[in-house]
């Protein structure tokens, strides 16, 4: 290669890659491909809806039990999408309402990957959780949603 | 043949004015390769760039470098798999015999950027998997032992199209470890092919992994339709010019031997008839792999060299005895059929910029040398002298083709230099021509080496020795020339 030449695609591909990076840093909270489609209940990204009694005054002791329902999220796989109950502070149980279903594989990886999931989210109380072996998809959805229901949840 | 009297006839005015042509020519093709090469490199560069940028956007840079240990090393096995893939599909782009590549670097040195990036791909891929089985592992709290052994039978049992990348990964090993140069002396060219074709089967079966559990693919249908046309790109150049423009000479051109010569020292020239070879736009210098419809031939094709300049109804090709394939040629009977593929290489004189040309070759790489040889004595632009042949061999007996190269530097022409005796450690030249090293020894034989134009052929390690009293005897690089003949 000449040097001339050289010079230029050694720049070129340093500000593009530095580029990406900077790009990968401001959107590496949901993945590409992973996207919010449909929050029921109009809420931005989650609904929450109130079963049982709410706490009448701030600070009060009492722990209340909330079901939400986290956003409906899209991947190139199938929606995922998962309820989560909480009891005070704590997530005490979190049901999967949607899974990838584009095909029977994809079925089979998230109903593999869900138990998983749902542990790990569990005793992680969070939806900081690593993904699970071949199921990048489910795993990015489903701690997609999660996140949106503990957002509403205010946890 | 032209005599040197018959050109001199031209007078000198055409003499210069051709002289100069050469110069203008080789300039051009000069320009023209470093335009093609820019180009190649550049999309080469490109891809990978492109490959590597839209993982740093999907966040996998933040992830390596501050993602969980699990999460990092997941990462780490995206971004080499993807690396990986695009190496090898430009590997495969370098050895498909794509015409510009071939005469842009020539198809000696393809092969060996191919040879030297299957030393980075195969490791990549290795890394690739480990990576992945590791961070699995270490996600599902295994440790790194029992993660190593047992994660890859887990992901067999739940991760789709494991198996087949499984088995793509292990082909790669095996086609590496037989091409490691001690390898494949061992079991031979043949073997060595066979094994070495089924690195299309171990790309084609690490495909469904990609696209089934490959997030990066599937992320953005941009990358998709990228890799899509990447492999569709190189499936195609691959049947083109591997399969269909060979298969279409083949039967255009009405290939047959026509009569086998025995040159003595295990030597034999096959002289190959056809029809509207001129079509071919073959060189001398260049070499095709042969074909021979024979028992015991037709299964592979070897790469010779021309061994006289081609012309429009005869191609020939001198072999030397180095194996059983080549002692079958000895017994080709006229009227076989011959396939070809090619004319492959750039080692022609359509980089010469010089007039004065030197050509030095050991034993059976005179083949090339050869036909350069004719083609410059036959050029009305040369002039007596212009032309200098060295030809070393272990001894005079070895000396192939030595009558037809005295017959094109009859005396009062050009020069040929019979350089014959043991070798000599750390010479490529024999033992007792006068000079302290090979560079002053080169200059008592060619007065001014840096004004020749310099074509080497023969055995690797003899060219190195050649390449570097070269360079000593102020040779530029540029101006130095070799057709590496190991596969």
């Amino acid at each position: 290669m000449r040097v001339v030449t050289a010079i230029g695609t050694t720049a070129a591909a340093g500000v593009v890659l530095l580029a990406s990076w900077q790009a990968g840093r401001t959107g590496s909270s949901t993945a590409g491909g992973v996207h919010i489609v449909a929050s029921p209940g109009g809420s931005p990204a989650a609904s929450g809806r109130s079963s049982g009694r709410t706490s009448a005054t701030r600070g009060a002791t009492t722990a209340t039990t909330r079901t939400v329902t986290g956003a409906l999220v899209q991947t190139p796989y199938g929606n995922v999408q998962v309820r989560v109950t909480v009891h005070g502070n704590r997530i005490t149980n979190i049901v999967a309402v949607h899974l990838t279903d584009s095909s029977n594989t994809s079925v089979q990886i998230s109903a593999g990957a869900e138990p998983t999931l749902r542990s790990e989210a569990l005793s992680a109380q969070s939806a900081h959780i690593d993904l699970v072996s071949g199921a990048t998809y489910t795993s990015e959805g489903y701690k997609t949603s999660l996140q949106a229901a503990l957002d509403a949840a205010h946890l | 043949m032209t005599t040197p009297d018959a050109r001199d006839g031209l007078g000198p005015q055409a003499g210069t004015s051709r002289r100069r042509h050469v110069r203008v020519e080789g300039l051009r093709h000069q320009a023209w390769r470093a335009r093609i090469s820019d180009l190649l490199e550049v999309m080469a560069v490109a891809s990978l760039v492109f490959v590597l940028a839209t993982y740093l956007r999907d966040g996998g840079g933040q992830d390596l470098v501050s993602g969980t240990w699990p999460t990092a090393l997941i990462s780490a096995g995206r971004v080499t798999g993807l690396v990986a893939v695009n190496l090898i599909l430009i590997q495969m782009l370098l050895a498909a015999r794509v015409p510009w590549v071939d005469r842009v670097y020539g198809t000696d040195r393809a092969l060996k950027a191919h040879r030297i990036l299957g030393r980075v791909t195969v490791p990549l891929v290795l890394v690739h998997m480990e990576t992945l089985v590791l961070g699995y592992a270490a996600r599902d709290h295994r440790n790194v032992v029992v993660g190593l052994v047992i994660e890859p039978f887990i992901m067999l049992r739940d991760v789709p199209d494991m198996l087949t990348a499984f088995a793509a990964t292990a082909l790669l090993v095996v086609i590496a470890v037989t091409s490691v140069r001690a390898a494949m002396r061992t079991i031979g060219y043949e073997r060595w092919h066979v094994v070495h074709l089924t690195a299309y089967a171990a790309v084609t079966l690490a495909i469904p992994h990609q696209l089934s559990i490959g997030s990066d693919l599937a992320r953005s249908p941009l990358v998709h339709a990228y890799w899509l046309a990447l492999y569709l790109g190189v499936a195609a150049a691959i049947v083109w010019w591997r399969a269909l423009v060979p298969a279409y000479r083949s039967v255009r051109h009405q290939l047959r031997v026509e009569a086998v010569v025995d040159e003595g020292a295990g030597t034999w020239s096959i002289w190959v008839r056809g029809r509207d070879l001129a079509r071919l736009d073959a060189r001398a210098g260049q070499f095709f792999n042969w074909r021979f419809n024979a028992p015991g031939l037709r299964a592979f094709a070897h790469p010779w060299s021309l061994s006289i300049m081609p012309s429009d109804r005869h191609l020939r090709l001198t072999v030397r005895d180095l194996g059983d394939h080549s002692r079958a040629l000895a017994r080709l009977r006229p009227g076989t059929r011959v396939l070809i593929e090619g004319p492959y290489g750039a080692f022609t004189t359509a980089r010469r910029t010089h007039r004065k040309v030197l050509l030095i070759a050991a034993g059976i790489g005179i083949t090339p040398i050869r036909s350069l040889a004719e083609e410059l004595a036959r050029d009305p632009a040369v002039k007596p002298g212009d032309i200098t042949i060295a030809y070393r061999a272990d001894a005079e007996d070895q000396l192939t083709l030595r009558a037809e190269l005295e017959q094109l530097t009859q005396p009062g022409s050009h020069a040929l230099h019979l350089l014959t005796g043991p070798p000599t450690p750390g010479s490529w030249l024999p033992g007792g021509l006068p000079g302290r090293t090979d560079a002053e020894r080169l200059g008592h034989l060619v007065p001014n080496p840096r004004q020749h134009e310099v074509y080497v052929c023969g055995p690797r390690i003899w060219m190195d020795l050649v390449h570097s009293s070269l360079r000593a005897a102020g040779v530029p690089r540029g101006h130095i020339h070799d057709e590496r003949f190991s596969w």
